[in-house]
């Protein structure tokens, strides 16, 4: 790709569909010896070609795209009521991104993913900590695939609406479950709005240190964890996820070969890319998986869960395991509380 | 819509007809995003089940359309928005009374509408 870029024609490579095949995981980047920032090259690509009118290889018949643009209409309200039971707050210092979760629900309804439980979980943990999350209504898609398609008028659009429902709310800290979220409010907003005027902050470094108030079950069974691109290797959190599981009493803890840093992609990334090489790496590390013995592979990624699950109903997939989001399963865990809260 | 015609029906001002071969090809994200584009309602009309001439091109336009409605609900817009009947080509008059239905929720604001409909 670099060298078709250097060597050829630009338009020729602006208009090569082979860019968009790229997972955008960063592992050329963390095993590149001369630090080459290849992700950053693909996504300034991707933001070329769209310039010149390419509209890239969009997955699950751009519905994806569809809902991120709809979030961009004057009309747009997200419903909150979905959260759950758990005490939330519509004015106050720390606040809870939910991002695309209950949007993901209803596409992804066919293979079982519950992104909603995710939001539950997290808030019902928060809530256990002493937190009562700010949901609003009027925050919008944090504009993670916009943003690695090149998209760049959209990501400004709706980081200007995030920045702007957070600081309404009066917010000094807001927490996410999601690592993508995560990654936009920590390293590409502060790019297009300046100083935000609050603290990203990733959920599992408020919940390990006080991991002893969740008052966790005991979880008699062996688990293994996936590590998703972003926690990991971008963003260097790869022990935070093992604490807080081994805290689960009885757990049988077991990791995969290739971890941390060097964990293999969930296979896609970005909704760009489907193929039958994307699966044969979703296949490959559910394989890897169940040669731990493991019965529940743990992610932290909605994403992840997503493909990962996708992959299970694969004609070709022998591997029987069950995936589980890391939130869900210490929300289900969660002990000594009253009325499950 | 024909058949109406000849009965004397006339579209309403504003509104756009958009011919599609087959209900079951409408997709999400076309649904979306004319709703991102404030149009402010869509009324998707497909052939009676029994009439497909692709096997199952009106019961993939329903689910569709109640997928579209499930994301237009939790984006805070009223998914009665976005209308869905299957009818016959000979149901003129019938074709008149949805329309008219439809169209009745929209009447005391006048904005753009657009229907979609797999009938000539």
């Amino acid at each position: 790709m670099v060298e078709r870029v250097l060597l050829f024609d630009e338009q020729e490579s602006l208009e090569d569909r082979e860019m968009w095949a790229c997972l955008t995981c960063g592992t050329c980047d963390v095993r590149c010896p001369s630090t080459v920032d290849f992700t950053g090259f693909m996504r300034d690509l991707r933001q070329q070609a769209r310039q010149i009118g390419q509209e890239g290889v969009c997955t699950h018949a751009e519905v994806i795209e569809a809902v991120i643009e709809l979030q961009t209409s004057p009309h747009f309200r997200k419903a909150t009521s979905w959260i759950g039971p758990g005490r939330t707050a519509s004015k106050g210092k720390d606040y809870y991104f939910t991002g695309c979760l209950p949007f993901l629900d209803v596409i992804f309804e066919e293979i079982g993913f519950e992104g909603k439980r995710i939001g539950q979980s997290a808030v019902r943990i928060l809530n256990r900590l002493g937190i009562t999350p700010v949901i609003s209504p009027e925050e919008v898609c944090c504009g993670h695939d916009a943003y690695w398609t090149g998209q760049t008028e959209l990501v400004a659009t709706l980081a200007r609406t995030n920045v702007k429902a957070i600081r309404k709310a009066g917010a000094r800290r807001v927490i996410f479950s999601c690592p993508e979220c995560y990654y936009m409010f920590k390293h590409v907003y502060p790019e297009i709005v300046g100083d935000l005027g609050f603290e990203p902050v990733y959920i599992l470094s408020l919940l390990v240190p006080e991991i002893a108030r969740l008052k966790l079950k005991p979880l008699n069974a062996r688990v293994t964890y996936h590590d998703p691109c972003r926690l990991a290797r971008i963003e260097g959190i790869i022990d935070e996820p093992r604490q807080a599981l081994k805290a689960l009493p009885d757990i049988d803890f077991v990791e995969m070969s290739r971890t941390g840093k060097d964990a293999l992609c969930c296979g896609s990334s970005n909704w760009v890319s489907c193929s039958r090489v994307n699966k044969q790496i979703q296949l490959d590390r559910l394989d890897e998986a169940a040669s731990t013995g493991a019965t529940l592979m743990v992610t932290a990624c909605p994403k992840c869960n997503i493909h990962l699950r996708c992959a299970l109903r694969d004609d070709e997939c022998k591997t029987e395991i069950e995936i589980v989001d890391l939130m869900v399963l210490l929300g289900d865990h969660l002990g000594g509380g009253k009325r499950g809260t | 819509m024909e058949n109406a015609s000849k009965n004397g029906f006339r579209l309403t001002p504003g509104t756009t007809v958009i011919p599609v071969k087959c209900s079951g090809l409408v997709k999400v994200s076309f649904l979306l995003r004319l709703f991102a584009r404030d149009i402010r309602g869509v009324l998707v009309l497909g052939c009676l089940e029994e009439d497909c001439r692709y096997f199952n091109g009106s019961v993939r336009c329903g689910r569709i359309v109640d997928e579209t409605r499930k994301i237009l609900e939790l984006s805070g817009i009223d998914p009665s928005r976005l209308g869905f009947d299957l009818i016959s080509e000979s149901q003129g008059k019938e074709f008149k009374k949805i329309f008219t239905r439809f169209t009745r929720q929209f009447s005391k604001k006048r904005r753009r509408r657009v229907s979609a409909s797999s009938r000539r």
